[in-house]
């Protein structure tokens, strides 16, 4: 009888969970594309795109303000540049912003996330702190704990962001999407709240939603969809959902960014499935955090505040 | 073996590869990130014009090719300010000295057209050409009565145009929506006056938004910037505005209001009435976050000398015996903190003035008080809320160390007369019979770890939320109360009350409030329409056509 090799049942180990990380991505893709789905029917308006790229809900009925029911949805059309001013609020925006001109996520603000996320100090800083964590669990053991160690540990996390932010903002740029978060309250195609529902021929339609608090499940959902998913940019901010194509291939690139650096028991495809489901998993705290923190905020300051006036 | 030590060699080998890149990493991390100390609104060379025509609103949305406001934005036509509001430039260099000033004398021969600037040599060019702007603003304005608003940004912004359409910073951006929001000619409230804008630039972006996180550090530098740039160049722009503002308004030949309709159309020019109607400008001084404080170093010394100045003039002209109070014309209509990141320390000296002094301020002396300092936050700014203490940790343990903060005292020592206690001083001007009095409850570290707007102990005013009133859109978003209560705001979803804060000291001109998040919901966004019309309760109301003008009193009533 031959005793089992330790580094083999690690692996078996971690090719299970890599699998159960698959298998729920899977899930949860499933339960989003349907979700978008639902949504947009939930809506009952046509999605489709304009020639200039500016894809919008096309509402079939442009009525004047209901004055009746309030549990209907209220619609209103502004038409002419100065009833407009601070009525376009993108999603996640403040209302009445007058500063808003345009909701599409910019070239600008997609060079700006990528310099900033894969060059300068913000990449440096995740790669120096990353890289010190790694330093203490001594991740990978084939470089030491040492000043040589811990160079090669933040050169390659160094290497990784930058793999993974170019992949992002190339492939993002491709499709011309929005890589922002978005919470369910601020997602244009949840009814909550005042949405615009279409904007077409300089006119803005937005509709008003009767006041229905989501849950937590809902929101909870909400949070994996938009992991996912993400929108179209869209100059009024109501692109359609599509997979997040850019992300999930900068998560591959990140994850394969750092192979010419990398011992070669790194190099596998059970540990580059790992880092894979760690970089999304970092991608869902992330849309887990844009859910919640209005009251994660709220609760800090309000705990905060008491200590101080205790103190 | 073998194997082995090739494994090993390319294990050095991407050692020091690693090291060598991190350390290429650093050396740009330290070099290139600094955004260039310069002035944007010379209208030298490249440089945008100083003082620009704000364009029309866009259709939104205004993507792609356009963007709003263009590139580069037109000179004011300042031959016809009721059509299109302007806005000027005004830049100071990272010690608060002007940017630009004027190198030749020169007098035009045409004065009559409003494009001819006289120029006198080592005057503040940009200053100059916004005293013209004023002065035309008080003659083109039908009822004489233009509202100037200045406004001084904070961190991390500039005066820069960008290179294409809509790259403007965004503090520009904002201001120029707002002003145009303002005299909008359907919905706004001084349409059909002349509006014009003052941004006062400084250098308050230091590294670029590339580098986000050095740009974080830059907080201690920026703050440090912000105290030195409020200083003399800055107080006389401020003072100089003041004055080309409300100098006049008699209907003479030298009158800058003289061609006004009121004064062309007043059948006795030269007279009194006359002088109040024909040329009364409202003026707001308005500064965020590091803004304000910038704004507060440059004003308060000047507007108390003001203050002081007018008081002993107005107390040698008094009716012996009188007992009324005097008059007093202050700098600016009001003055407005928003976000304000200047430590409390910053106006307490002010409140302490006004407090002591008793003065009221309040539309033809009346008992309903107006703020002359509006010092407003919000609950959501987490910058200036939790921040500023994170930023002033390290001073105040630097001041601790010197003994530098004085402590609260319970039972403070005192003789009959006076108390070396650390005190501030109490005042209610909504009270007729109020005086003035003392406490000793707060050290000066809660007035260091605190802006204004976030110590209760100094509010004002609270401002209460609620279920939204029946409200028709020829009503006014605001209704003033009675009692306690200054004002009842209707906007959007809620009911904002304005009410006297309960067993408060600071009841003096300085007025001190936090709002909710939904007024404004964070540091940075506060070009808002729902902020805007919150602020229209306090902002002195631009006439009706033909109507009259009440002006607001300062008053004083201490001997």
């Amino acid at each position: 009888m031959t005793r089992a090799n330790p580094r083999r049942v690690i692996h078996q180990v971690q090719r299970r969970c890599v699998e159960r990380v698959f298998a729920a991505l899977f899930l949860a893709w499933t339960i989003a594309a349907g979700a978008g789905h639902a949504s947009a029917q939930m809506l009952a308006f046509e999605t489709s795109d304009s020639g200039s790229g500016a894809a919008g809900l096309v509402a079939p009925n442009l009525a004047p303000p209901d004055p009746a029911p309030s549990t209907q949805p209220q619609i209103h059309t502004y038409a002419t540049a100065s009833e407009q001013q601070g009525r376009l609020t993108c999603p996640g925006g403040f209302p009445t912003d007058l500063t808003v001109t345009d909701c599409s996520f910019t070239h600008d603000q997609r060079m700006l996330q990528w310099i900033n996320t894969s060059f300068t100090d913000q990449a440096i800083l995740g790669a120096v702190v990353y890289g010190l964590g790694a330093e203490i669990i001594k991740s990978p053991d084939a470089w030491g704990r040492t000043w040589k160690g811990y160079g090669q540990r933040v050169g390659v996390r160094y290497t990784q962001a930058a793999a993974r932010g170019t992949a992002e903002f190339v492939v993002g740029t491709l499709l011309h999407d929005d890589p922002r978060h978005l919470s369910y309250k601020d997602d244009p195609h949840t009814p909550y709240g005042t949405k615009i529902a279409s904007c077409k021929d300089g006119v803005i339609t937005t509709v008003t939603y009767p006041v229905v608090e989501p849950g937590v499940w809902k929101r909870v959902g909400h949070a994996f969809v938009d992991s996912l998913t993400v929108l179209r940019s869209n100059g009024c901010g109501i692109g359609k959902r599509m997979p997040a194509y850019s992300r999930f291939v900068g998560i591959a690139a990140g994850t394969y960014g750092g192979f010419g650096w990398n011992p070669r028991s790194e190099n596998t495809v059970s540990a580059a499935a790992q880092r894979f489901g760690t970089a999304y998993a970092s991608t869902l705290a992330g849309s887990f955090y844009t859910e919640f923190s209005p009251e994660l905020l709220t609760g800090l300051t309000r705990l905060i505040t008491t200590k101080i006036k205790e103190h | 073996m073998a194997t082995q030590d090739r494994g090993n060699a390319r294990n050095r080998s991407n050692g020091k590869t690693g090291l060598r890149w991190m350390g290429l990493a650093l050396l740009v991390a330290l070099c290139g990130c600094q955004i260039p100390a310069r002035s944007y609104r010379s209208g030298i060379g490249k440089d945008t014009a100083p003082v620009i025509t704000i364009p029309a609103a866009p259709t939104l949305p205004a993507a792609d090719k356009n963007l709003w406001p263009p590139h580069p934005e037109p000179a004011c036509d300042e031959s016809n300010l009721l059509k299109r509001p302007c806005l000027a430039f005004m830049e100071f260099d990272d010690f608060g000295e002007p940017w630009q000033r004027t190198l030749v004398n020169y007098r035009p021969t045409d004065t009559t057209n409003p494009a001819n600037h006289r120029l006198t040599a080592g005057r503040p060019t940009q200053l100059d050409r916004v005293i013209d702007l004023i002065i035309e603003a008080k003659k083109q304005d039908p009822w004489g009565q233009p509202l100037i608003l200045t406004f001084t940004h904070g961190w991390k912004h500039n005066a820069s145009s960008g290179t294409k359409s809509g790259g403007d910073d965004a503090d520009i951006i904002g201001f120029e929506a707002t002003l145009n929001r303002l005299q909008d000619p359907q919905t706004g409230e001084w349409k059909g006056h002349v509006v014009i804008g003052i941004y006062l630039s400084w250098r308050g972006g230091l590294i670029s938004p590339y580098w986000p996180v050095t740009q974080q550090f830059s907080y201690w530098n920026r703050e440090a910037t912000a105290a030195r740039v409020g200083n003399s160049s800055m107080t006389d722009a401020f003072i100089e505005i003041s004055d080309a503002a409300k100098r006049g308004g008699d209907c003479s030949a030298k009158d800058p209001c003289s061609q006004s309709p009121y004064c062309v159309s007043a059948s006795k020019p030269g007279q009194a009435d006359a002088a109040q109607s024909a040329c009364s400008p409202v003026v707001l001084f308005i500064g965020h976050s590091f803004g304000a404080l910038v704004l507060e170093r440059a004003l308060s010394q000047a507007i108390i000398t003001r203050m002081e100045s007018e008081w002993n003039q107005a107390r040698a002209l008094r009716i012996s015996g009188a007992s009324t109070g005097m008059a007093i014309d202050p700098l600016a209509s009001l003055v407005i903190y928003v976000n304000s990141a200047a430590a409390a320390t910053e106006s307490k000296q002010v409140m302490d003035y006004l407090a002591s002094s008793g003065f009221r301020y309040s539309p033809d002396g009346s008992a309903r008080q107006r703020p002359l300092f509006l010092s407003i936050t919000s609950e959501a700014d987490l910058a200036t809320g939790l921040l500023l203490k994170a930023g002033h940790a390290m001073p105040l343990i630097k001041y601790k160390w010197n003994d530098s903060m004085r402590e609260a005292s319970k039972e403070p020592a005192a003789d009959l007369q006076s108390t070396t206690a650390y005190a501030r001083a109490c005042f209610d001007a909504a009270d007729p019979q109020g005086k003035p009095s003392l406490r000793t409850d707060l050290a000066q570290t809660e007035y260091y770890m605190s802006t204004t707007a976030h110590k209760e102990a100094l509010w004002s005013h609270t401002v209460t939320q609620g279920p939204p009133s029946k409200r028709t859109d020829a009503d006014p978003f605001c209704k003033p109360g009675t009692g306690n209560v200054y004002t009842t705001c209707t906007i959007d979803q809620f009911d904002y009350t304005i009410a006297t804060a309960p067993n408060r000291c600071n009841g003096t001109p300085y007025w001190v409030l936090q709002v909710q998040k939904e007024l404004i919901p964070d540091h940075n966004t506060i070009f808002t329409e729902r902020l805007i019309d919150f602020l229209t309760a306090f902002i002195p109301a631009p006439p009706s056509p033909g109507g009259p003008i009440t002006p607001l009193q300062l008053t004083r009533s201490s001997n």
